[in-house]
């Protein structure tokens, strides 16, 4: 089954002691779920258009559904008290991990599209699913998880980054992309489109060319001859100063499309994980809310705090120009739909301002460089190409 | 730090409206078939390095992402590197076009094309 196939380090100490009595506590000004419901009421009946990751909320909205949707998401803040980065780095990433957690929320909902699915459901009470318990322990803020905030601040010394400092969406898509060519239990591969363009031809050389996961120590010479799922990410800049508007169309048409996981953003120094939109408002999880660090979650499972059911919003027209969006791509088939979707809905050819491209291949560069200036009439040159 | 006398301000500023038509007639009758295009560094940019020169004279049938790969060289950025040339500081055009599309739509009053470029805002907060 995929299951075995990905999770294949999977062991009992991922299954969760039988449930506990410890409700969830609440660390915000958390609404229980009657009270978020019957206060929102008003607001959900006004609701023109609705989308959570993909999925869309028909009117009249289903509040309770949709409010477990948004509690199952993994919602991951600045912590304190973790073992300190590096031996002797901070043992806290409040004020300069937002990002990081704005990452680490995209690839863990990867995670779960993959090996749950989206109508997978969290619950306080009865979380049994070692899938689940997988990909939080993915996350968890030790150093030797895969994805943890001391590996991915170390790794991003690499991207130029020192301990402590600010990620932007590409930067920290760059250094989640290192660290899962290093992690052997899952098949993940990245494809992150620089420069707008995405590539056919690249991704399938890169679904072929793997010589470290499990699945493809069976195949020949280390060549892939399957699909491998794929995180496709598009880091963009949507204006210089401020978010150009006419993005938020093509925007929303990327957060309804069903192969979409959000995208990592936010507003001027604030990064947020974006799920989705409601009307003229992006939905988010914001990490900015600094919780302590939980030891060993997975046996105790406490993990109520990696949940929230606050569906955070900020107008587009708020956005900060700097974002990356995501899509997964399961099976081939399901990369196919979605440049069919992409190159129905949201390239434009011939439209100046296109989100974003794709083409079969990378075009060939060869034959031109830009070669010595030229001194014309001028305090300063020209250079010809 | 030393005193130095280089002018920073963006190009439009530096000089006025009839020196930068003049000097745009005066490369066009010298070079008809290329295109005058100034590429500046977003004011608030931090990570990626200033450009050696702000002019281009471009060949009209590159296309966009040709013209990238240039720029990208020329600062000898990693293909790893988030960099984007806007134009109008709307957002980047479209890869495929060609110099002379996205020149003809968004050429200046004085003839040159202006790109600013950028890679991405990092996000933190100084509590």
């Amino acid at each position: 089954m995929f299951y075995d196939d990905l999770f294949c380090s999977l062991t009992n100490s991922f299954y969760p002691k039988n449930s506990s009595n410890n409700s969830p506590t609440s660390t915000l000004t958390e609404l229980t779920e009657t009270e978020t419901t019957s206060k929102n009421s008003k607001f959900f009946s006004d609701i023109e258009n609705l989308y959570i990751l993909g999925k869309t909320y028909p009117k009249p909205i289903d509040e309770k559904e949709l409010l477990g949707d948004i509690s199952t998401r993994l919602w991951f803040t600045y912590r304190k008290g973790f073992s300190q980065i590096n031996g002797s780095g901070p043992d806290s990433d409040q004020g300069w991990g937002c990002m990081i957690r704005c990452g680490q929320m995209l690839l863990a909902e990867t995670f779960i599209r993959l090996y749950l699915g989206r109508d997978f459901k969290w619950d306080s009470e009865n979380t049994g699913n070692p899938f689940y318990w997988k990909i939080l322990a993915y996350f968890k803020d030790e150093k030797l998880a895969p994805y943890s905030i001391q590996q991915i601040a170390m790794m991003g010394v690499g991207e130029g980054i020192q301990i402590g400092k600010w990620f932007g969406p590409n930067a920290i898509a760059q250094v989640l992309n290192k660290l899962t060519t290093f992690e052997e239990s899952n098949h993940l591969r990245f494809y992150i489109a620089m420069d707008n363009s995405i590539f056919i031809d690249e991704i399938y050389e890169l679904m072929k060319t793997c010589n470290k996961c499990i699945k493809c120590k069976q195949h020949k010479k280390g060549i892939c001859e399957d699909w491998s799922p794929l995180l496709l990410i598009i880091p963009l800049r949507l204006g210089l100063n401020e978010f150009n508007q006419d993005y938020t169309e093509p925007l929303k048409k990327c957060l309804e499309t069903k192969y979409s996981v959000g995208m990592i953003g936010g507003k001027p120094n604030q990064a947020y994980y974006f799920y989705g939109y409601l009307d003229d408002d992006l939905l988010y999880m914001d990490p900015h809310e600094c919780q302590p660090y939980v030891p060993n979650f997975v046996e105790e499972m406490n993990d109520s705090s990696y949940h929230t059911n606050i569906m955070w919003k900020l107008k587009f027209s708020q956005l900060d120009p700097s974002i990356a969006l995501g899509f997964v791509c399961k099976y081939e088939e399901d990369f196919l739909d979605l440049i069919d979707i992409l190159q129905k809905n949201i390239v434009k050819k011939g439209d100046l301002h296109s989100l974003f491209e794709i083409a079969n291949k990378r075009p060939d560069f060869d034959n031109i460089s830009a070669c010595d200036s030229i001194d014309f009439q001028s305090d300063d040159e020209f250079v010809l190409i | 730090m030393p005193e130095t006398n280089i002018d920073t301000r963006p190009f439009r500023e530096r000089k006025p409206l009839a020196a930068r038509l003049e000097e745009v007639q005066g490369i066009k009758n010298k070079f008809p078939n290329k295109l005058p295009v100034i590429v500046e560094r977003y004011h608030k940019e931090k990570s990626l390095p200033p450009l050696d020169k702000t002019k281009f004279l471009v060949p009209q049938e590159i296309t966009m992402s040709q013209f990238v790969a240039i720029i990208r060289n020329r600062m000898t950025l990693s293909p790893s590197q988030a960099f984007y040339l806007l134009i109008d500081d709307k957002g980047i055009a479209s890869m495929s076009m060609t110099m002379a599309e996205v020149y003809d739509k968004k050429k200046s009053n004085d003839g040159f094309l202006y790109m600013s470029y950028a890679s991405q805002e990092m996000f933190g907060s100084n509590n």
